[in-house]
């Protein structure tokens, strides 16, 4: 036969020992450990830099234009900063505005979404349309014009990015609470008399949130981005303050002084590789616990 | 259209050539939690014109041997022999082998629409099927050849039918249509691998008639790879029951239904539900199967027999003919004494 | 005793015990019960008619199967008594209390007393639930005090044959009988009266389904349940059912005591659904009389004009298209009816049949 059926193995295992017993779960193993580990190293530096670091972020410590050395590893900028300082600093601004922001989105999303999937109806319809409208631009060009719109500054950045990130979640979600609603289980969570309340906190959002939790932690590393981005067009963080954006369009006019724009470059590089390690690992993770 | 149950005929000389016979096939898959030992040494014959039954409990390795024995399997270790009228067909180059599956021995599977392709017409696949044996085949030819096969299969309007994809049919049809391609390049052997579980009963006994009417009629070998043990007493000569991966018991249908030997094919037997008797379903066989990563020592079954004594855990027992059938049972049949 | 409808008092005693005489009077009417399901084919709307004008009493302490192939509206039937899906119309009535016409929070209150077991005890159980906290939920929705859940939970699983260490697993350490066990145990957490078993062993292996089977009847003697047991195993629902419900295209064609059913079945579909059923013993399997349909199961879109199984009958008239046969008396025992303007046994059928003239009515154009 020319058409032969993809054949699914028809063995019998035991659930317990299908994944191997004791074997550590895939976001703490492989990529996902060294993606955690950078992010740990990430945060105790943004939360303990004041503590050790010699030089201040905003302050001249040597001549121009320095380029790396032993004193200043990433060289000075312009105005006789030390890069490095300034780098690690720019982490005390990306991390809490990525958190903020992800955070709110989380929730502003887990709220509609959950909505619009578990009642459905008008006020599905209604949600969805906005969501859809929303979504239809590019993320960066709508959170322009709210930046725009509302003043630059790194608060208004915030404000435009989590109206721009939340759809996101609540399409996520609510794609999620639809599949999640038709399962038996909950079918049986009805028919014991659950109020609609407990059965979507009980029984459709502990099974639905998985891909939100992925995709937020993924995007992290894309919020760190785009408040780079922000920044690097004005719109965020203005000079002098260290923000990797910022510091990239500072370099950017010191076209030859490469380490200026590098530095930061590389700290988005790192941490946004980070975040899809360990988002990648949590997914695999989750993927195990649900076909199980 | 209604008919007299028409008794199988029973064939099967055991003086004629096995057409298939599978000596000590073993399959073994690799898994996370170690080796699972699917297949433990199966041997079989199959002889032209009969209907042998392959029965088990989901993952008792049934389906796997017939798998392994066509080269279906991926990622696992098959050993042991398997010869189709003494051409070896494990270890056969895919290239040789294709021209045994599909040609000489084909397979119908439980799930029709997972197996169909969902975006070809029915005609096209089978004209696929034809022309995968007989590439001179014109499109003509195996478009006319589609129809009468569709047609043979009791498929009405089966010049319409052609043009359909498979989500226009109905389940009983689409099973139709996988029968259809398994006999288009007149088989010897045809083996049907759990072919009505999926669909309802009357649909069921549509498709069982069909089975047995066309193994009559072009003298194909049946295999019946089925866990329901009322569909083999309607449709089998043999019957092969297996348990962890071996046979435990096998012998003609008549004799293993009227007197069973093995205390699993007896567990099984009691604790099916029959229509024209009511009664307590008796729960003969406490438990379940245990896994292919870890048997336990000796009989496989022993666990949960209720004959079991303590040699059954120290040896696995060997299958041994008795008056009625043969049997793989330290108590039913210990190997020392009969022989 | 959320029911309003309840006459006897409340009862500290875990098991419902009903009186002696219960037997006799329906729990459970069920009255010109349709569910039309709206889809979309082909671009134009089009009505599902999967459960037509249906009606049938279930009474305290029995079992009724209502039984049929896939399409026959079995499932939605009682997934609409308990209103998992909403009726289209009819009605439901529970000790005296039409369901159907209770809002909302009322409809949670009765369903203490109306449970279900689904098919698939690894889907309709909640994946990252304790058994433990899943057998509490139940009373803690209705108010149970805290310490009297915790002694009733440990009631329950020694009710379906488990262990206490089972309390504290996850769904998926179990293996598909003892998860069963567990879906059952649920359903009764609350004392239900009346249960819906849909399709409650299909998904088991053959030597599990007699256990749960064994358990359902003895649960069924021990605390006086009425189920309405939905199956599409014939040989499985004669081994438990009091009556029985034959459904054809959603609506019942033939009701009856089992015994009756099985044995004298009068309608042509009932006679070749019975027929089609294999017996596990070849003497008897090859000396049956088997009816083997023609044609296919026409779409519940567009179902047949008056007897919805003409169109695959042998015994089919003129008069079969133009008036729609109703349940009547057969005369064969007290409430064996059946919905076919030529009834009759088995031994009418002709040998020989051709294809009947609307053979391939459904057809997937």
């Amino acid at each position: 036969m020319t058409a032969l059926p993809p054949i699914a193995l028809p063995v019998v295992v035991e659930p317990r020992t299908r994944r191997g017993r004791g074997r550590r779960p895939a976001w703490r193993r492989g990529p996902a450990l060294v993606g955690l580990v950078v992010l740990a190293l990430w945060v105790l530096v943004a939360l303990t830099l004041p503590l050790w670091t010699p030089f201040g972020p905003l302050d001249p410590v040597d001549k121009r234009l320095l380029s790396p050395n032993a004193h200043h590893w990433l060289g000075t900028d312009a105005l006789g900063r030390d890069v490095f300082t300034r780098v690690l600093w720019g982490a005390r601004t990306s991390l809490p505005v990525a958190a903020i922001v992800i955070l709110a989105a989380v929730i502003i999303g887990t709220i509609i979404g959950a909505v619009s999937g578990f009642f459905g109806g008008w006020i599905d319809a209604v949600l969805m349309r906005f969501v859809d409208i929303t979504m239809a631009f590019p993320p960066i060009l709508l959170a322009m014009a709210i930046t725009a719109s509302l003043g630059p500054s790194i608060r208004n950045a915030v404000i435009a990015m989590i109206l721009v990130w939340w759809p996101i979640y609540a399409r996520l979600l609510r794609a999620q609470v639809i599949a999640v609603r038709q399962r038996d289980f909950v079918d049986s969570a009805v028919a014991i008399g659950a109020s609609r309340w407990l059965i979507l906190r009980r029984y459709v959002l502990p099974m639905s949130y998985t891909p939100v939790l992925v995709n937020a932690t993924m995007d992290f590393g894309q919020v760190v981005l785009l408040v780079a981005s922000l920044s690097f067009i004005g719109l965020g963080a203005r000079p002098p303050s260290p923000e990797w954006g910022a510091m990239i369009t500072e370099g950017a006019t010191n076209f030859y002084q490469w380490w200026i724009a590098a530095g930061p470059g590389l700290a988005i590089l790192l941490v946004v590789l980070a975040f899809n390690f360990v988002g990648d690992g949590l997914r695999d993770t989750f993927d195990v616990r649900d076909d199980s | 259209m209604i008919e007299q149950a028409v008794a199988p005929v029973p064939t099967g000389a055991p003086t004629a050539e096995p057409i298939l016979r599978l000596r000590d096939l073993r399959v073994t898959f690799d898994t996370v939690g170690g080796p699972a030992r699917a297949v433990r040494g199966v041997s079989l014959d199959v002889f032209p014109g009969e209907a042998v039954a392959v029965v088990g409990e989901s993952g008792s390795g049934k389906s796997v041997t017939m798998l392994a024995t066509l080269g279906l399997l991926r990622g696992a270790a098959v050993s042991g022999s398997a010869t189709y009228r003494g051409t070896e067909l494990i270890g056969l180059a895919p290239s040789r082998l294709r021209h045994v599956r599909g040609a000489k021995i084909s397979m119908v599977f439980q799930d029709p629409m997972t197996s169909l392709n969902p975006v070809l017409t029915v005609g096209r696949q089978l004209d696929m099927v034809m022309r995968a044996h007989n590439p001179d085949m014109s499109k003509k030819a195996t478009r006319a050849r589609a129809v009468d096969l569709l047609d043979q299969v009791a498929i009405a309007q089966a010049a319409r039918r052609c043009d359909a994809y498979p989500h226009e049919l109905s389940g009983g049809m689409r099973q139709r249509v996988m029968i259809a391609m398994a006999i288009a390049n007149e088989p010897e052997v045809l083996i049907a691998d759990e072919p009505t579980t999926a669909l309802d009963v009357t649909v069921q006994a549509q498709i069982m008639d069909l089975l047995g009417r066309l193994q009559r009629e072009r003298q194909l070998s049946l295999v019946l790879i089925t866990h329901d043990l009322g569909v083999v007493a309607g449709a089998a000569d043999r019957l092969a029951v297996m348990y962890a991966g071996k046979l435990v018991e096998h012998g003609t249908v008549p004799s293993v239904f009227a007197e069973p030997g093995h205390p699993y094919t007896r567990g099984l037997l009691a604790c099916l539900p029959r229509l024209d008797r009511r009664g307590e379903m008796q729960a003969a066989i406490p438990g379940i199967p245990p896994s292919p990563l870890s048997l336990p020592p000796g009989c496989p079954f022993a666990p949960r027999c209720p004959d079991a004594v303590t040699a059954c855990t120290e040896h696995e027992p060997v299958l041994v003919r008795t008056a009625t059938s043969t049997i793989a049972c330290s108590v039913h049949a210990p190997a020392a004494v009969v022989r | 005793m959320i029911d309003p409808a309840t006459t006897e008092p409340a009862t500290s005693d875990p098991f419902v015990v009903a009186r002696p005489d219960a037997s006799a009077e329906p729990i459970l009417s069920v009255r010109h019960l349709v569910k039309e399901f709206r889809v979309r084919e082909r671009s134009r709307h089009a009505v599902v008619h999967a459960v037509s004008d249906v009606s049938f009493d279930v009474l305290a302490g029995q079992t009724l199967a209502l039984v049929g192939e896939s399409g026959c509206g079995k499932s939605t039937t009682g997934r609409c008594i308990l209103r998992l899906t909403e009726p289209t119309s009819g009605q439901v009535v529970f000790r005296g209390q039409d369901l159907v016409t209770l809002g909302a929070k009322e409809m949670r209150a009765a369903r203490r007393h109306l449970q279900i077991v689904f098919q698939d005890p690894q889907a309709s159980l909640h994946p990252r639930m304790t058994v433990r906290r899943m057998l509490a939920e139940p009373m803690k929705v209705h108010g149970e005090p805290p310490d009297r859940v915790v002694a009733r939970v440990d009631e329950l699983i020694s009710l379906v044959q488990l262990r206490p260490e089972h309390l504290d697993r996850y769904p998926h350490e179990f293996s598909g009988g003892q998860r069963q066990r567990v879906g059952i145990a649920r359903a009764l957490a609350i004392s239900p009266a009346l249960l819906v078993l849909d399709e409650p062993v299909s998904a088991l292996d053959v030597s599990i389904q007699a256990e749960v089977v064994r358990l359902l009847a003895d649960l069924r003697t021990r605390l006086h349940l009425a189920y309405i047991f939905i199956a599409h195993d014939l040989a499985v629902v004669r081994q438990i059912a009091d009556r029985v419900a034959v459904m054809y295209l959603g609506k019942i064609v033939e009701i009856g005591a089992a015994d009756h059913v099985y044995d004298t079945p009068q309608h042509p579909y009932t006679q070749a659904l019975l027929s089609a059923v294999p017996i596990p013993d070849p003497a008897v399997q090859e000396s049956r009389r088997r009816i083997v349909l023609s044609g296919e199961l026409p779409s519940p879109i567009d179902p047949p004009s008056g007897c919805r199984f003409r169109t695959r009958c042998w015994r089919a008239e003129q008069r079969c298209t133009d008036v729609e046969p109703v349940l009547a008396r057969t005369g064969l025992g007290s409430d064996h009816q059946v919905a076919c303007h030529f009834p009759g046994d088995f031994g009418d059928a002709p040998s020989h049949l051709e294809p009947a003239p609307t053979f391939d009515a459904e057809a997937g154009s």
